[in-house]
């Protein structure tokens, strides 16, 4: 079963991604995974300029189906009644991960709510359960489990955990598009693409954890977002604008990407 | 009566967000993600009538308890 530490650490955009990225790196290297879908800081920047979501963004693709499309795993969604879903839950075999849909009623009591109305809880055959978002854990009733229940049940298993994957962080990086597309001006959206970032980028400094150059790169560029998205929250609750250095700080970030990519290059030459 | 900064933060914490601070987990793993890290800096800010400098409000160097009562106690 996952405990808090573990979700605490997944490098996951949605809690489907952060709970399957926990369970599947108790099993295997995960950050083989993190090289193989890429996005550039462009892109994010642009797309959240233009009405993307935190919560939905849809370009880079989930790594729980990343994962299955190499066959390391496979996925199972079942629409059912509470009882049907009691049933299938404390039938879960050991080395399978099972989330439970949530609804409203669950995050009674909680202080916040989830960010997407389909939230998942992960839980296990005697009904305890961890949640990603608020970080909590505790074990239902069974009534509170039929209050809390949102109507599905999702369930992951291994398939093939020796199955290869590609990388495409390498291309990705070496081969950026820097030309400047928009800049999100609003603090929010701006905030959101950082958040993005932010996971992007840890995912890729343990993808290049054996590239010492691009992997220091990356460190820079993570303290670097980690203090941007900081600030943007801080100046928001405040009530303040950010407007000033936040062109600055974007700036710096693209610039080391710039020197990300000719580390990469360079290397590539060199034969290394 | 000596102040407990850590028991009042742990309760600035649970009443701002609903989150249980502990000396035992890091501020991420008690629930404490970065955007609710700051809503607690702002309560505290507003609690003791002080104001952070930037080099207290490093976010790699705020992961414990201990870290928000530290930069806390340098101003009262």
């Amino acid at each position: 079963m996952l405990n808090k530490s573990d979700l605490a650490n997944a490098l996951g955009l949605s809690c489907v991604e952060k709970y399957f990225l926990a369970w599947l790196g108790g099993r295997t290297d995960v950050t083989r995974l993190y090289g193989s879908a890429f996005v550039g800081i462009m892109q994010v920047l642009d797309d959240f300029a233009h009405g993307a979501l935190y919560q939905n963004y849809c370009y880079l693709p989930r790594l729980q189906d990343v994962a299955e499309d190499y066959g390391i795993v496979e996925h199972e969604y079942r629409s059912c009644d509470k009882d049907e879903a009691k049933a299938i839950i404390r039938a879960q075999a050991k080395n399978e991960l099972y989330l439970v849909r949530v609804n409203a009623e669950f995050f009674t009591g909680f202080r916040r709510t989830a960010w997407r109305e389909d939230h998942y809880i992960c839980i296990d055959e005697n009904l305890q359960w961890v949640n990603e978002y608020p970080l909590s854990e505790g074990v239902f009733t069974e009534e509170a489990f039929d209050r809390g229940y949102g109507g599905a049940v999702l369930l992951y298993a291994e398939k093939d955990l020796a199955a290869k994957t590609d990388d495409h962080a390498t291309s990705g990086l070496m081969h950026q598009d820097f030309t400047r597309k928009a800049i999100p001006h609003d603090s929010g959206a701006l905030e959101s693409a950082v958040g993005v970032l932010r996971v992007t980028r840890k995912r890729l400094e343990k993808f290049f954890c054996e590239t010492a150059a691009v992997e220091w790169l990356l460190h820079e560029e993570n303290v670097k977002l980690d203090k941007l998205y900081f600030n943007l929250r801080l100046a928001q609750t405040k009530g303040r604008a950010f407007s000033d250095t936040a062109n600055e700080e974007i700036d710096a970030l693209i610039q080391i990407e710039k020197q990300i990519a000719e580390v990469i290059k360079n290397e590539k030459k060199s034969g290394a | 009566m000596k102040r407990n900064l850590g028991h009042e933060i742990v309760q600035i914490a649970r009443d701002a967000v609903g989150v249980e601070l502990s000396v035992n987990e890091s501020l991420k793993e008690s629930g404490l993600d970065s955007l609710s890290l700051v809503s607690v800096i702002a309560l505290i800010e507003e609690k003791y009538g002080i104001v952070f400098s930037d080099d207290d409000l490093d976010p790699a160097a705020l992961t414990e308890l201990s870290d928000l009562v530290r930069i806390t106690e340098r101003h009262l």
